[in-house]
């Protein structure tokens, strides 16, 4: 008798078990190293650390554009990777339908491909300027 | 004493085998960390010809054992003007999902208990891939919280890069994802494992049947746990130490573990994915099963257990292939440019990955149609 895989509730349980594993390895080292080690937290100590030189301004400033870019980019192209994964896994049947899904898949794929170009072509993704 | 037993009873059932799963799972992990550090300390000793950790105990090899005592003793800092609950809550946080997700990786092959197979297994999800995935990608939230929470620029800049390098990656991997799942046909871990076994409908690795995509999982990889080449949020000569700069104590402690346990969860998952996961090289279940009742001539059950004892072997010697990879890199790749690194990304892994799903893509419709278009 073969105990096929399942996706119900009863799998939730070990999962929950396993994160209560994980949690409890977590916040069970942050109390012991509260509690077992010394604190004495005055004076230069508590001072964010810039190499030995008194801290200058803020630390939560503005930062290159880039990065919120980059975090847009991901955006698209991982909702498209997103979509293409139930395709992919039905598949099978899909290519049954004949050429027809192969033209879809490829005006799909046109756009997306499309997409990647354009960001290439304005330089989206320069770091040296 | 008899609810030890009965405990123990429960635990060796078909319902309770998830839970002692958990357990092991979780301590074999934990115990594992300071076996790769050592591989690593003394590995990479013997790559720049020096001796190594070789002065606590035999051969140094209570060094992590000293190493982790030392840091339960330190002093733990907060910086003044951090934000107290994030700045502790991190930690945890890079901790947390590489050990959950280790509960969707297949380990073993079945146990049979009261005459019913059970998958060892701590959750046999039919979407392990997607979870796996999913869980892993929750570790770019301990980064960002570290870095915005130390108040502390390095910290801050450290979190940036490592954050927006860990998503690039993300999406080379959700596109090659679709090419494996293209030729398995399922997102079952299980089933993947299965379909890799001798004598089923795909009798071989995915590392043959899919190279491209096996190679760009295998950088990503390298993208996703920080490690050297692509270690620059931690790199030392621009970031101090990058997003943990303000850490000390086992607060470091346990980023410095969610660090080798993500390395484990990675290594376990290519293995998986690529190696045939917990199969035998040349030998199925089946088979196994038949050589111990034939050669040791136990019940079908010992047989069972005696075969999933080997299976885990095989797993883990594949998984420490990996983690041996994940040193000899180390020391043999220099750190990458922070340019270099996205253009690896998006310029060289993006479109391969693309290119790799529209390939396998059309191969498979047209083996689907039984080779014609």
């Amino acid at each position: 008798m073969q105990v096929e895989s399942t996706s119900g509730v009863e799998l939730l349980i070990p999962i929950l078990a396993m994160l209560g594993f994980a949690s409890v390895v977590a916040t069970g080292a942050t109390l012991v190293g509260r509690f077992l080690g010394p604190r004495n937290l005055v004076g230069v100590k508590v001072q964010p650390y810039e190499c030995g030189i008194k801290p200058t301004g803020q630390a939560r400033e503005r930062v290159s554009v880039k990065y919120y870019l980059v975090a847009i980019l991901f955006l698209l192209f991982d909702l498209e990777a997103a979509f293409l994964l139930p395709v992919a896994l039905s598949w099978k049947e899909l290519s049954q339908l004949g050429p027809i899904i192969l033209g879809v898949m490829g005006f799909f794929l046109f756009f997306f491909l499309l997409g990647l170009w354009y960001e290439f072509k304005v330089k989206a993704l320069e770091w040296e300027r | 004493m008899e609810t030890l037993s009965a405990l123990g009873g429960w635990l060796w059932s078909p319902a309770g085998l998830s839970y002692l799963l958990v357990v092991l799972v979780g301590v074999g992990l934990l115990s594992g960390v300071p076996v790769i550090l050592m591989i690593e300390r003394w590995g990479s000793a013997w790559m720049q010809r020096r001796r190594g950790p070789n002065r606590v105990g035999p051969f140094g090899l209570m060094q992590p054992l000293s190493d982790a005592l030392k840091m339960v003793f330190k002093e733990e800092n907060i910086p003044a003007q951090a934000h107290k609950i994030l700045f502790q809550l991190a930690p945890c946080l890079a901790v947390i999902p590489p050990i959950l997700a280790f509960a969707a990786i297949p380990i073993s092959g079945h146990l049979i208990l009261d005459g019913t197979e059970v998958p060892v297994q701590v959750a046999n999800i039919n979407v392990g891939l997607l979870f796996v995935l999913a869980i892993t990608s929750l570790h770019v939230y301990s980064v960002l919280a570290a870095g915005w929470a130390s108040n502390n620029k390095f910290s801050l800049m450290g979190a940036l890069r490592s954050s927006s390098q860990m998503i690039s990656y993300e999406i080379a991997i959700g596109i090659t994802v679709v090419s494996l799942v293209l030729t398995y046909g399922t997102l079952d871990l299980r089933e993947i494992v299965k379909l890799q076994a001798h004598g089923s409908s795909l009798p071989m690795w995915g590392a043959g049947l899919q190279p491209l995509a096996f190679l760009i999982l295998w950088i990503s990889s390298f993208a996703e746990t920080n490690r050297l080449p692509f270690d620059l949020p931690e790199g030392e000569s621009e970031l101090v130490a990058g997003y943990h700069t303000e850490y000390s104590g086992l607060k470091f402690g346990l980023f410095f573990l969610g660090e080798y346990v993500s390395m484990y969860l990675a290594s376990a998952f290519l293995a998986t994915l690529f190696f045939g996961g917990y199969n035998v090289p040349f030998v199925n279940e089946a088979m196994l099963r038949e050589f111990w009742q034939n050669a040791a001539g136990v019940t079908l059950e010992t047989a069972a257990l005696l075969a999933v004892i080997c299976q885990l072997i095989s797993f883990v010697v594949k998984v420490f292939f990996f983690m041996w990879v994940f040193v000899w890199v180390r020391w043999t790749l220099p750190r990458f440019r922070y340019d270099q690194l996205m253009d690896l990304g998006w310029k060289m892994l993006l479109p391969l990955g693309i290119f790799n799903a529209i390939v396998t893509m059309v191969v498979s419709y047209y083996l689907n149609r039984g080779g014609r278009f």
